[in-house]
């Protein structure tokens, strides 16, 4: 499997997908003008993901916002976690939200009823 | 090249007026790009961080503001009244008042006035269908977002869309969009 | 399908404002505005959104850098002499504007100011503004050498490297709120080529 490590920048976030030390998290700020090619890699490391499954995954999403764009693509890896979750791989996602940020709380909240796999939602 | 008339910059103390008037924090008019988006999401934090704004309140402004002038660099090509988009951020008794303007092309600006109207004879829980209805459609071409930003904010204030459309000639509208982000509990911040 | 035959919405009242402050706008091509603190750090952040302004449009390396001279100029000069530069709005809240015509950009400040500053300020002013690019150069070289640079905010060497830098008029007006204080608005013009 490969690692995927893409740094922050203003308008993305970062985004750690490290079997080796059991990193998987994407944190920061989503609102790329172009979703589709940011995310794509992304897609395809799931894809490999889906024919390697790797054993008891916990994948965090600690965002601060994102747009509309992104909530589609992230969606998207949600989706494709979760087949990979139905198909007898245990694995769960973390989905951190500060305190005071109902509307990223809300947004963890809809994410939950759109999949099947264990969704925890953590205020910090 | 010293020029011998001098001004007496009194355009400055209107601008002062109307800014103090309705507490304008900042305002940008010109084209709209990612670049300006995100400059304009920094000033903003800036402002609202010197005041200690609470992250909810910061996260609901961001999320309105991005998809306001998102929409404006997605629907539109450049035209002869790109420079005149305009964005203003301002707060209030109210709340934080967040304005965007852009021009638009007459068949778009029906278009989008027909949006405008049906999210606003929504109800929330129609609204939310509706969103969760559109962020679940894997048939949708192009940019992801379009058509989930206007709902978003819609959501995300939990009233309606406050917009005006004026034409500006034979083949254009100006279209402004009036959104309020109101805060929790009252603060003394707000005078 | 869409009725392009039905009227548009027009709802003026609630974004009568928006529309009076566009024409302002339009009107003296200003290009942003904020009003605030301004800080060190808000320097930064106003300078970012410059370079990300100039990002778009093809600006020479040479006009670039003269705004952004003439700006940290502008910026500090608020930070270290408004008074009513706090996160509370007021009436005297500094202000700070960029304006852009098809030959130059404005770079426009306003800020509430202790009239005792007024006059060394105005001489200032009103010096370089009599004065030709090596008069510039002289005074400089002049004011450089003689160590004591006013404390005084804004007459110092500032100035002098505004008005070499934007070889323009320097526009200024006073206007005064009270027996102690006026605000202090200053226009400064650089050409785009």
């Amino acid at each position: 499997m490969n690692v995927i490590s893409i740094p922050a920048t203003e308008d993305t976030p970062k985004i750690s997908l490290d079997p080796e030390n059991n990193i998987f998290e994407f944190s920061g700020r989503s609102l790329p003008e172009d979703v589709v090619s940011f995310y794509q890699p992304v897609l395809e490391w799931l894809d490999e993901l889906e024919a390697n499954p790797i054993d008891n995954m916990e994948i965090a999403f600690k965002l601060e916002y994102f747009n509309t764009a992104s909530s589609k693509l992230i969606l998207d890896i949600l989706l494709k976690l979760n087949d990979i979750y139905l198909n007898d791989n245990p694995m769960k996602i973390k989905w951190y939200f500060m305190e005071m940020d109902v509307d990223l709380e809300e947004a963890g909240e809809e994410y939950s009823e759109l999949i099947e796999m264990p969704f925890e939602l953590v205020a910090y | 090249m010293k020029e011998n008339v001098r001004h007496d910059l009194k355009y400055v103390s209107r601008f002062r007026e109307h800014i103090y008037k309705n507490r304008i924090m900042l305002t940008y008019m010109g084209e709209i790009s990612q670049e300006i988006i995100l400059a304009l999401l920094n000033m903003t934090e800036k402002k609202l961080d010197a005041s200690h704004e609470d992250i909810g309140i910061k996260s609901k402004i961001f999320n309105v503001m991005v998809e306001c002038l998102q929409n404006i660099t997605y629907h539109n090509e450049r035209n002869k009244y790109s420079r005149s988009s305009m964005f203003v951020i301002s707060r209030n008794a109210g709340g934080y008042v967040i304005y965007s303007g852009n021009a638009l092309q007459k068949l778009k600006a029906h278009e989008l006035q027909e949006k405008l109207q049906r999210i606003n004879d929504m109800t929330a829980p129609e609204r939310k269908d509706f969103y969760l209805h559109w962020l679940q459609n894997r048939r949708i071409k192009g940019n992801p977002g379009a058509g989930l930003g206007l709902i978003d904010i819609a959501r995300k204030t939990g009233s309606d869309l406050e917009f005006n459309f004026e034409e500006i000639d034979g083949e254009y509208v100006y279209f402004a969009l009036k959104t309020v982000v109101k805060p929790k509990t009252w603060s003394k911040h707000y005078d | 399908m869409t009725d392009i035959s039905m009227p548009f919405y027009t709802n003026h009242s609630a974004l009568t404002d928006f529309f009076e402050f566009h024409h302002l706008m339009e009107k003296n091509q200003i290009v942003m505005t904020y009003a605030g603190e301004f800080s060190q750090s808000l320097t930064k952040t106003l300078l970012s959104f410059t370079e990300k302004k100039f990002s778009m449009e093809d600006v020479e390396d040479i006009v670039r850098r003269k705004i952004f001279n003439i700006m940290v100029e502008l910026l500090q000069n608020i930070s270290k002499n408004a008074l009513d530069n706090g996160p509370e709005s007021t009436e005297h809240s500094p202000v700070f504007m960029i304006g852009e015509s098809k030959d130059c950009f404005l770079l426009i400040s306003s800020n509430k100011i202790s009239n005792e500053h007024i006059p060394p300020l105005q001489k200032r002013l009103d010096q370089v503004n009599s004065l030709d690019t090596e008069g510039l150069r002289q005074l400089y070289k002049q004011v450089r050498m003689n160590a004591s640079f006013s404390k005084v905010g804004g007459a110092g060497i500032g100035i002098i490297d505004m008005a070499r830098k934007s070889n323009h008029t320097i526009d200024y007006h006073f206007l005064p709120v009270d027996d102690h204080a006026s605000m202090f608005s200053i226009q400064i013009k650089i050409s785009k080529n």
